[in-house]
């Protein structure tokens, strides 16, 4: 009996990119320069399967793009951005709004992200104000000391005081109040912890996984350190130069992987064991010079110890690996 | 056991305020060899980059020197005249101070700002002479002459910090004090700027400071690891048997907090945070936040003393 | 909206305005020049242009604590409506030019795009224009400027370059962390001009509106003293326009040309003392944040 499919089950994705690519052109009178920030990415976020996804890169990888993309402050040059079925900058107001309040983020810098003229309140009462989570001011400074209170913080010690006068710790932690206050599907976490202390960032990460758990959240961990995004995170999305050059399970690709910039990549994570140290130099390229220029073929390709002549001559594709379910854009597993 | 060259005997460095000084450094000893590249490693506002700015004197209101020696073959820099600390700087102990990367000047041509370097020091030579010593700095750390002629400005986070690092070995220094010289880079770049330092020590000889947060960093290159909290050395040992056998629990929490891909879990960090240094807790300052803290270990602090060859500890548990 | 936050925060922002030393000088004395001038003008029973009104050419005394200048005027009295006029110009052109300045930066600098590039061309090509050289084709063919017409010339000229210096500001700020956050909390463009953008700019504003009111009561004055000015009316450059065409100089004149020059003189100390405290202020908090 031949396996029949009865019907097909269509998974709506709640945010999703579609071969977006984003090109920005820079000066120059003779000849314009221009730099390919984000080439063709795509990227589903499904409506139920709520985990940590962790977009990473160094810098010069778009990953910063890819942010602002999805958080609609730039527009794409070619793709579609996909709101719940609906492409992103064709939505009416009351669609717009949804989106607004449905994808939330936290950024990397404590310290900018509060407007000084303003006292801590003004943070957390606008957002609920605006998303008509409460009626009156009474109402949503209540919800604002629930939310404070559910990452750890005293609503007295936070709500009148200016920003200068807490510390970076307690300043990410409110921004993730915010976060639980509005309650949104999907969290961009913009490198949440680097500018962080050390002896800080255990929670941060505890309140992101909370997140995740408690509300069936999902989340964009977006950094270059992968050691912090690998203890709440399953799955990695690794870019270079605006590509990706591999993603799949963490762990998988920790352990094993695949592709020559994945794994210098990995490599060159420092590791506190003595006892395996780095065996081999590393070459280094200057990324700035490199996002300007068109290199031909592969991005790796001048970089990488394996190329082969088909690397430098075309641009090999993003394929799923039959035996992981990863995928990985390198002619060596094609 | 190796020669140190620089000491640093019970040195202290305070910052005034209006009530009670700030007690950053307090009574610190410490020793650099030959040819090592020893490792300071603590979590931010411990001091380590004022102990690194006071090893060399460059030390401004509102701190000041309160105590102790820092002995450079012999000879105490903290006494020495401003003329004879200028023959030290830059020619037998460079500097490169935390986002160094951000000092080069974006509107001069680099090749310009290492001649201005050069005059500065009194290394005058004629422009040409400049030029090829110039280059050969650039090769020497992984980078195309060519830069020379281009600005701060066109130049990524690594590359900057690599033109500082080159900067510095011109008169081939005994010393580098390198503080944080990563904290801004890319991983991939991050290992190519401790690649060279470490480079640097196999190739001339130079011995390097290298103060960082980040334990991963430290593991990598160093010889040597010092631990310091709120302003007070409390481990150093070879870094193996440092991570292999950590002595003070200080240094056993700092070691566990660190995430690696062994575990895909948060890992504890230690509980509490660092004390305020202008009333810094009595006896040993970690004994707060300190699981194995005795009562010993409020009423009197500990002396760093030398348990074993190699191990040094301050801590009452030895 | 956050009422109680937002008065309590006006409420305190008077406060630290006022409490500054500088501004608090700088204010009383632009006040007492102004108000003093007024109410003398109110209670002075000379008019300042009629020729003939009081004997010539008289000492200070009681009765004419200036003196009276050459054509028979009470050169107190002249002064004091001199004051007023050229202050309420100085103002009205301000106003004018520093509300075109503002609104224009603000679109080009927070919209971007084709706005800003229109905008910044405009502003640009009005930097360049020789002003001195406008004006006087201007006065050729109209003969002389009555002062609301000068006003408003002087506002045509002096908006572009305040206009050049607030955009690069509406530039950087929309660039922080916070802008991002409100425009994610759901508030419109609109409001986040309003409520993030310009009280971020408040110290810059104060300190550019400072910056009109003595350019154009500087420019006024320069093209009242070469002639340019009104007839029917006086203000501090005719005062002294007229002292340089009678001679006042070299006929020892000197409560004649002296005291407009130092009432000018006064008025933009006070205002730089202004611009000075305001300055300070917006620079604190930027200090304090960290």
């Amino acid at each position: 009996m031949p396996l029949i499919l009865i019907g097909e089950y269509i998974m709506t994705n709640l945010l999703e990119l579609k071969n977006v690519s984003k090109i920005f052109p820079l000066g120059g009178i003779i000849r314009k320069k221009r730099v390919i920030a984000v080439d063709s990415f795509s990227l589903e976020i499904p409506e139920d399967q709520q985990r940590i996804i962790t977009l990473a890169g160094e810098s010069g990888s778009g990953k910063t793009t890819i942010t602002n993309l999805l958080l609609g402050f730039i527009k794409p040059t070619s793709g579609e951005i996909i709101f719940r079925g609906k492409n992103l900058w064709k939505l009416k107001p009351d669609e717009w709004k949804t989106y607004r309040r449905e994808v939330q983020a936290v950024f990397q810098d404590p310290y900018e992200s509060y407007n000084t003229f303003y006292k801590m309140d003004h943070s957390l009462i606008t957002p609920i104000k605006k998303f008509r989570l409460a009626k009156t001011h009474n109402e949503a400074v209540k919800i604002a000391t629930e939310a404070l209170w559910s990452v750890g913080l005293n609503a007295d010690e936070i709500l009148n005081k200016y920003p200068h006068e807490l510390s970076g710790g307690q300043r990410q932690r409110v921004m993730l109040a915010r976060v639980f206050a509005l309650k949104p599907k999907i969290l961009l976490a913009d490198e949440p912890v680097s500018m962080i202390d050390i002896s800080l960032r255990a929670d941060i990460l505890k309140i992101i996984q909370r997140l995740q758990k408690e509300f069936g959240m999902s989340c964009v961990y977006i950094t270059h350190d992968l050691s912090n995004a690998f203890c709440i995170s399953n799955y990695i999305i690794i870019l270079y130069l605006g590509s990706v050059m591999e993603e799949g399970d963490f762990q998988a690709i920790i352990k094993n992987p695949k592709h020559p910039y994945v794994k210098m990549l990995i490599d060159s994570i420092p590791k506190p064991n003595p006892k395996n140290r780095w065996d081999s130099k590393v070459k280094l390229q200057d990324v700035e010079i490199a996002r300007l220029e068109k290199i031909q073929g592969c991005k790796f390709s001048n970089r990488c110890s394996q190329a082969k002549k088909v690397c430098r001559e075309k641009n090999p594709d993003l394929v799923n690996l039959i035996e992981d379910s990863r995928k990985i854009r390198c002619f060596e597993y094609v | 056991m190796k020669q140190p060259f620089l000491e640093a005997q019970d040195l202290r460095i305070y910052y005034r305020t209006s009530t009670v000084p700030v007690k950053a450094v307090d009574g610190i000893n410490l020793a650099i060899e030959e040819k090592e590249i020893l490792g300071i490693a603590g979590e931010s506002g411990c001091g380590k980059s004022t102990l690194a700015n006071g090893l060399i004197r460059m030390i401004f209101p509102p701190a000041y020197i309160a105590g102790g020696r820092v002995l450079f073959h012999g000879r105490d820099l903290l006494k020495m005249s401003e003329e004879e600390l200028r023959q030290i700087r830059w020619k037998k102990i460079t500097f490169s101070p935390q986002a160094s990367m951000n000092s080069l000047n974006p509107v001069i041509k680099i090749l310009s700002q290492i001649q201005d370097a050069m005059e500065d020091h009194d290394f005058k030579r004629p422009k040409e002479e400049i030029k090829i010593i110039a280059s050969n700095l650039m090769k020497n750390v992984g980078l195309s002459p060519h830069i020379l002629d281009g600005y701060a400005c066109e130049l990524s986070g690594g590359m900057k910090q690599r033109v500082i690092i080159s900067m510095g070995m011109v008169l081939s220094p005994e010393l580098i004090i390198a503080d944080e010289p990563t904290s801004a880079l890319d991983v991939v770049v991050q290992r190519g700027v401790l690649e060279l330092l470490a480079e640097l020590k196999e190739r001339q000889g130079t011995s390097v400071l290298l103060i960082s947060h980040d334990l991963g960093i430290l593991a990598e290159v160093v010889d040597r690891l010092a631990i310091i909290y709120a302003g007070k050395i409390l481990e150093i040992q070879d870094v193996y048997e440092i991570f292999n056998e950590p002595l003070n629990p200080y240094t056993q929490g700092l070691i566990s907090s660190i995430p690696t891909f062994d575990k895909q879990e948060i890992p504890k960090s230690i509980p509490g945070l660092p004390p305020n240094l202008m009333n810094p807790p009595s006896g040993c300052r970690f004994h707060p936040r300190c699981p194995k803290a005795m009562s010993i270990c409020r009423e009197k602090e500990p002396e760093l003393k030398e348990i074993d060859s190699g191990k040094i500890v301050a801590c009452h548990l030895f | 909206m956050i009422m109680d936050n937002r008065i309590m925060g006006k409420l305190k922002g008077l406060k630290v305005i006022v409490e500054n030393k500088k501004i608090f000088i700088g204010l009383c004395l632009v006040l007492v020049i102004y108000f003093g001038s007024l109410i003398y003008t109110r209670v002075s029973p000379y008019s300042p242009r009629k020729i003939g009104d009081v004997p010539v050419n008289m000492p200070s005394s009681p009765e004419y604590p200036l003196g009276t200048d050459p054509m028979g005027r009470d050169i107190l009295t002249q002064l004091c409506y001199a004051t007023v006029s050229s202050i309420q110009v100085g103002v009205a052109a301000a106003m004018m030019s520093f509300t075109i300045s503002i609104l224009l930066a603000i679109l080009a600098g927070y919209y971007g795009g084709y706005v800003d590039s229109v905008i910044s061309m405009v502003t640009e090509v009005f930097i360049t224009l020789p002003s001195l050289a406008i004006l006087i084709l201007i006065a050729a063919v109209f003969g002389r400027v009555e002062l609301h017409m000068m006003a408003i010339i002087l506002a045509f000229f002096g908006w572009a370059f305040p206009c050049k210096i607030l955009r690069a500001q509406v530039l950087s700020l929309k660039e922080r962390g916070f802008i991002k956050l409100a425009l994610l909390s759901g508030t419109h463009n609109l409001e986040v001009i309003i409520r993030e953008i310009i009280p971020n700019m408040l110290p810059f504003i104060g300190v550019w509106i400072a910056f009109a009111i003595v350019g154009a009561m500087g420019a006024q004055a320069g093209l009242e003293l070469i002639g340019l000015g009104p007839q029917t009316s006086v203000s501090l450059g005719v005062m002294l326009n007229w002292a340089t065409t009678l001679a006042a100089f070299t006929r020892g004149l000197i409560n004649w040309w002296l005291p407009p020059c130092l009432v000018l003189m006064f008025i933009f100390l006070g205002v730089a003392l202004i611009s000075v405290g305001l300055d300070e202020i917006g620079n604190p908090k930027l200090k304090a944040r960290r």
